[in-house]
């Protein structure tokens, strides 16, 4: 269970302090699948950065499963992304050097799995998200853009995370690819009971999730 | 033939150096090239170590290259342009000696000049091998040192804000 208790996130600039998130407190049951909508500005990438562990909460709780990831030392932080958290990125960000399935086996070397086992185990990830023996071995810049997010999946839930974090996810496909990708993970968070939690302009995409939050300068809005 | 020595010794110091300040200038380029590459990295569990270890054995890697194709030219070029710089210095030397007034004082001279000129050999020691392995490691370390540290400050969370 995800839960959040008066999250703050102040910046500060040249022209003073400014306050990106205010007082945010929300709970995402497991297994739940919920959205973010809200404008540009309003906080959304600062919300689920702090959520991620990449950035450190001016004030405020984020409890994981009864953890409270705030106050873990920078290498407990690390291991949290690498074990409880899954990304998905609206612009895929694969290792451009590595095949579909180097990069979801590098994602199982963070999460600490043997390297004999973690062939297997990526091969079964790209193949549940859709991806044929032939894809798996490409580069991300021989796979389409469905593809690589698909990849882009696989890496995400490699090491059964509490929690997949999702920015824009369908944000740079058609809408078509765009409504798949959103079935996949509405999918896994059935099948794997994922928290998921997608951040996302496409309204059609936040009608269909359990739960819906509106993020409006820096602030739940109801 | 020491002043000869120290010229060379003086060589070496500086490619040494060029070298360094290449690699260590060449990684810096790669790192902020792939800045949002480390930043992935991170955000997906990659520790600051393992980015670091990636990346200093790119740096290793490119280094140890380099000295293999430099070594093998070396050896391969250090005798025949030893040969034609000393057969060049004594053609000069000798039309010096055509040239020059009072040729017969400083016959004794020039003799010996050439005799020190066509002693002149390029050899390759174990301890050359070893010095250059050192080298190539110093010029690997100070590198990659510097882009170590620039690693180590990228955040993850730039990963998000450049989305």
């Amino acid at each position: 269970m995800l839960v959040v208790k008066n999250l703050t996130k102040t910046f500060t600039t040249a022209s003073g302090s400014v306050s990106a998130l205010e007082n945010v407190s929300l709970t995402v049951e497991t297994g739940e699948f919920a959205s973010i909508i809200g404008k540009s500005g309003s906080g959304k990438s600062t919300f689920l950065s702090m959520l991620g562990a990449l950035d450190i909460p001016t004030s405020g709780k984020i409890e994981v499963d009864g953890v409270d990831i705030a106050k873990l030392s920078a290498n407990k932080q690390t291991a949290y992304r690498a074990k409880k958290i899954g990304f998905v990125f609206q612009h895929y960000n694969l290792i451009p050097n590595l095949s579909a399935l180097e990069n979801v086996m590098l994602a199982l070397e963070f999460g600490g799995m043997p390297m004999k086992k973690r062939k297997a185990r990526a091969e079964q990830l790209l193949t549940d998200v859709g991806l044929e023996p032939d894809e798996q071995l490409r580069k991300p810049a021989r796979l389409s853009g469905g593809q690589q997010q698909r990849v882009s999946i696989a890496r995400a839930i490699a090491n059964h995370p509490a929690i997949v974090l999702a920015d824009e996810p369908t944000g740079n496909l058609d809408s078509e690819t765009g409504k798949k990708i959103f079935d996949l993970l509405h999918r896994l968070s059935r099948s794997e009971k994922t928290t998921i939690l997608a951040v996302t302009h496409d309204m059609n995409i936040a009608g269909k999730t359990d739960r819906t939050f509106k993020l409006k300068d820096g602030k739940i809005a109801n | 033939m020491e002043s000869i020595a120290s010229l060379a010794l003086a060589g070496v110091i500086g490619a040494t150096i060029a070298g360094a300040v290449i690699v260590l200038l060449s990684m810096i380029m790669i790192v902020r090239e792939r800045r949002r590459e480390i930043g992935v990295i991170k955000a997906i569990g990659g520790t600051n170590r393992k980015v670091m270890a990636q990346f200093v054995t790119e740096a290793l890697t490119l280094t140890i290259i380099g000295s293999v194709v430099g070594l093998t030219l070396g050896v391969l070029v250090s005798g025949p342009m030893t040969n034609s710089l000393v057969s060049n210095s004594q053609s000069s030397s000798q039309t010096a000696r055509a040239e020059g007034p009072g040729a017969g004082l400083i016959r004794g001279g020039f003799s010996q000049i050439n005799r020190n000129i066509t002693s002149v050999t390029s050899s390759i020691t174990p301890e050359i091998f070893a010095v250059a392995i050192g080298m190539t490691l110093l010029i690997a370390i100070v590198g990659s040192a510097v882009p170590a540290w620039f690693i180590a400050r990228i955040s993850p969370a730039e990963v998000l804000r450049t989305e």
